[in-house]
């Protein structure tokens, strides 16, 4: 049986670990759903020589919130991973304008390539914070 | 540790030298991938990597005269060299002039710094002066001035005040056509403190 890849990434938070008081980690699903929080949160322009690395996103949570937005920011969404973020496959991906609290929920399901881990959903807010 | 070379000045290159580093680590593997944190430090190492070259690669073209870029750097490098600006050359003409006194004479004569001297040739009137002050005994009623230098144009003089509290004030000759090589400075000091420079050179004319 051929060995599933594995990925291994330092954790963001830059904690110690407790035991072996080096940098804590990420593997695998965590490495990944880290580097895609990474991903979307760059705005494009702000990776050192790599103008287009990034997304957009955080443009057009000053656009009116419809759905007309919020197709944008799906599609937004997918073209920055599928674009930058080559280990991961995108299952599902549906972004819907939250009225009450003036932001776009997501809900985004992959799959990492060459893996048998099972598909991963991940749901979060987008709002502007000022 | 493989030996890594970092020898060019492109960012590019420097992270992927960086990226055959950490292949050889067993402990991260995310570094090939643009998303992952690992990759965010490697930009960071990369691009102090990058600006440290580009600044030892620039300080080392300014040390030297055929490559500075700077204004200020190649003038200073010239001025070591003790290279002046060019500037117009005057015509210079070099004369032999006598004076006769047929009656009672003085027991010297002085040509002042700015005895003029003209002469036609070709139908064209030339004016010269004297820049420097000459004197020439008396013997036998005769005065004799050998290999007077005089040169084509007028005296030009600028005066400016010094002002002690700057401590590298430059002084600006305004005129195009001031001869460099007859320029002389001449400072007057006056009580205030204040002193007035004049500047004197020969202009074409």
């Amino acid at each position: 049986m051929a060995e599933s890849l594995s990925f291994r990434d330092v954790n963001v938070a830059f904690k110690k670990h407790p035991v072996t008081d080096d940098v804590v980690v990420s593997k695998d699903n965590a490495a990944i759903k880290q580097a895609i929080v990474n991903l979307l949160l760059t705005n494009k322009g702000e990776k050192l020589f790599n103008p287009d690395y990034g997304s957009n996103i955080r443009n057009f949570l000053f656009e009116p919130l419809d759905y007309a937005t919020a197709g944008q920011v799906n599609t937004n969404i997918r073209y920055t991973i599928n674009t930058f973020e080559p280990r991961v496959r995108i299952l599902s991906l549906s972004t819907t304008p939250n009225f009450d609290d003036n932001g776009f929920d997501v809900e985004l399901t992959f799959e990492i390539r060459g893996s048998d881990l099972p598909p991963v959903a991940v749901e979060f807010f987008l709002v502007r914070t000022r | 540790m493989p030996y890594t070379q970092l020898n060019n000045l492109d960012f590019a290159d420097i992270k992927t030298a960086l990226k055959e580093y950490m292949r050889s680590q067993s402990d991260f593997v995310d570094y090939d991938f643009e998303a992952s944190a690992l990759s965010q430090l490697l930009d960071v190492l990369a691009y102090n990597t990058y600006y440290t070259a580009f600044n030892t690669n620039m300080v080392v073209n300014e040390l030297f005269l055929d490559s500075a870029t700077l204004r200020d750097n190649v003038v200073a490098l010239a001025k070591q060299l003790g290279y002046n600006p060019k500037s117009v050359t005057a015509p210079k003409a070099v004369v032999d002039s006598t004076i006769t006194f047929p009656g009672t004479a003085p027991a010297a004569v002085i040509f002042k710094a700015g005895s003029g001297f003209v002469t036609n040739y070709d139908g064209s009137l030339y004016r010269f002066v004297l820049n420097t002050d000459k004197r020439a005994p008396v013997v036998n009623g005769v005065a004799t001035f050998e290999d007077l230098e005089i040169y084509e144009g007028s005296f030009i003089t600028t005066r400016t005040v010094v002002n002690t509290t700057l401590k590298d004030q430059k002084f600006t000759i305004n005129n195009p056509s001031a001869d460099l090589s007859t320029l002389t400075l001449e400072s007057i000091s006056q009580q205030t403190q204040m002193y007035l420079k004049s500047i004197k050179f020969l202009t074409i004319s």
